[in-house]
């Protein structure tokens, strides 16, 4: 099932041409990474998919509906992570959640607000007003207002902004969760290329306002795999017919070969091959990786 | 709870335990207790008749309940815009209607607020004076038509205005244009050209009102014209408001 359909989206600001033909298609219980560098579009793609800013023509399908038309019926079923947190800094984030589970028609008990501040590490009897806490602490409370609707898309814009290594594995691990037991469909919008590797299954490169790039992140052009040159003892060469998950063979020649890794570590790959026979002596990195794709889909790219 | 409730809800709590609603507060009431202080002793002033004191009084309360009107107006949707909370409550299912309503509902609040507060004001300086209990109904009515007017104004630039400070100084110069004819000196306002300005302004209807019954004890009948412009400004302002808001852009 789709859950997001864009067909040729347009959108100016006076002269400007901010989004120029965008098309892509996101599938219900997809991780989408939506990459691009700053001004490219993103933002904008994203306020336009949640109905708040009108585009000057293309299609848009979210959830099959119109969001232009139907935007308050339609945020019902998604919500959003904007990249300003927009937290009320006299609140408290008892009080922030409460808030805005009233404003989706729900009527939460302390149970339930003390589970969605647990959920995103925050200590639900900590009742001092947010705009005492610590920029993680509003990425974390964004994160939970996100979340508290049970929506069926989820729209990040920079997720993990702020956040220490264990607060972004513990927002990773969170997202990864709603994805597999609720099949919540995410897009993030980011530029951290760490978390798009660990977490999406889908990704579209945008640039000067159009879509670049579009497609699976682990297949298709090999957006995640590395691409080794390793040489070997001379007059050495792979035995024909080996595989192995996630080693391609690219060129097999005498003295060196060309292996593109995916999907396990690449020193576990190498070690693999070593006792498979092959006798290593240098890895080379020769190109790939998402950030090879990010930089040549995007201006100044290395392709 | 709805969602229109709890905003309306979240717009009494920011009056009520926010910094920002009870400073706003505290500076009336300042003002207030200084004006009162002049009016009571200072050697001229307080040569005064009551009914006069009275009507000064009261003209300062509309005046401050506008001009909270103006600035939280100003700030309803600029300020959320500049502090980046506004998308986010754009991301839920409210609607740039109900936020506006909300809001406004709020400033009107405000002004029930600084009503309660500015009426012993009024007992302060006149107690002994006449007609200060017919007073009160037309000080609520007059300033809570003079407040929908212009708070409704002051959102609806709001929500097309970038930021705070641009919304509030549009604003403040509508405030002030407003009010302008009621410094227009006494054989000008005798003018036909005065009488029309009279006629057609709604801080100068509100102020008429009050006069009329303050100081010339008239009865509702004499106050119908005045209170009618009055309605009519905030019903226009009102459909403004709600033509403006149905589409909002970040």
């Amino acid at each position: 099932m789709i859950a997001i359909r864009v067909r040729n989206l347009k959108k100016t600001f006076g002269a400007k041409t901010v989004l120029d033909s965008v098309s892509m298609t996101v599938h219900e219980g997809d991780i989408c990474g939506f990459l691009g560098p700053n001004g490219s579009g993103k933002t904008t793609t994203l306020r336009v998919l949640l109905g708040i800013m009108g585009a000057d023509e293309g299609e848009v399908s979210v959830l099959g509906l119109n969001p232009a038309l139907s935007g308050h019926i339609l945020r019902r079923r998604v919500n959003a992570l904007p990249e300003s947190h927009g937290l009320y800094g006299w609140m408290s984030a008892h009080r922030y959640l409460k808030f805005f589970s009233q404003l989706y028609g729900m009527t939460p008990n302390t149970d339930q607000l003390r589970t969605g501040l647990l959920q995103v590490g925050l200590d639900p009897n900590d009742h001092r007003p947010i705009r005492t806490f610590s920029r993680g602490m509003k990425q974390r409370l964004g994160i939970a207002r996100a979340t508290i609707n049970e929506a069926s898309i989820l729209f990040l814009d920079e997720p993990t902004n702020g956040l220490d290594p264990r607060g972004r594995r513990e927002i990773h691990d969170l997202l990864l969760t709603l994805n597999r037991e609720q099949g919540l469909t995410i897009v993030i919008s980011t530029h951290i290329l760490d978390d798009v590797e660990r977490l999406c299954n889908r990704i579209a490169i945008m640039d000067m306002g159009r879509v670049r790039y579009e497609g699976p992140l682990a297949s298709g052009n090999n957006a995640r795999s590395l691409r080794y040159r390793l040489h070997l003892d001379n007059s050495c060469s792979m035995p024909s017919g080996w595989t192995y998950p996630g080693i391609d063979i690219i060129e097999n020649k005498e003295g060196w070969i060309t292996c593109s890794i995916d999907g396990i570590p690449p020193a576990y790959a190498i070690k693999t091959l070593v006792e498979a026979g092959l006798p290593i002596l240098e890895a080379e990195i020769l190109s790939g990786g998402l950030e090879d794709l990010y930089l040549s889909h995007t201006e100044g790219g290395v392709s | 709870m709805s969602t229109f409730m709890s905003l309306v809800r979240k717009e009494i709590s920011e009056d009520l335990t926010a910094t920002r609603g009870s400073i706003l507060f505290l500076i009336a009431g300042m003002v207030l207790s200084a004006f009162s202080v002049l009016l009571v002793s200072n050697t001229e002033l307080s040569l005064l008749d009551n009914a006069q004191a009275v009507y000064m009084m009261c003209g300062i309360i509309v005046m401050l309940g506008s001009l909270i009107a103006v600035i939280r107006g100003s700030d309803g949707f600029a300020g959320e815009r500049e502090r980046g909370t506004l998308e986010s409550l754009m991301l839920t299912p409210a609607t740039t209607q109900n936020l506006a309503h909300a809001k406004l509902i709020g400033i009107l609040l405000s002004w029930m607020i600084l009503f309660c507060i500015s009426t012993p004001y009024l007992w302060a300086v006149g107690s002994t004076g006449q007609n200060l209990l017919s007073t009160i109904p037309y000080l609520f009515t007059t300033g809570t038509f003079l407040v929908l007017i212009f708070a409704s104004a002051s959102l609806a630039l709001s929500s097309k205005t970038r930021t705070f400070k641009s919304a509030l100084s549009v604003g403040l110069t509508l405030l002030l244009l407003a009010g302008s004819p009621v410094v227009l000196g006494p054989s000008l306002r005798q003018s036909s050209v005065g009488r029309l300005m009279d006629l057609v302004n709604p801080v100068a209807g509100a102020l008429n009102t009050l006069d009329s019954t303050i100081i010339d004890s008239q009865g509702l009948i004499f106050q119908v014209l005045p209170l009618a412009v009055l309605l009519g400004y905030s019903l226009i302002s009102l459909f403004i408001l709600h033509s403006v808001t149905r589409r909002v852009e970040l």
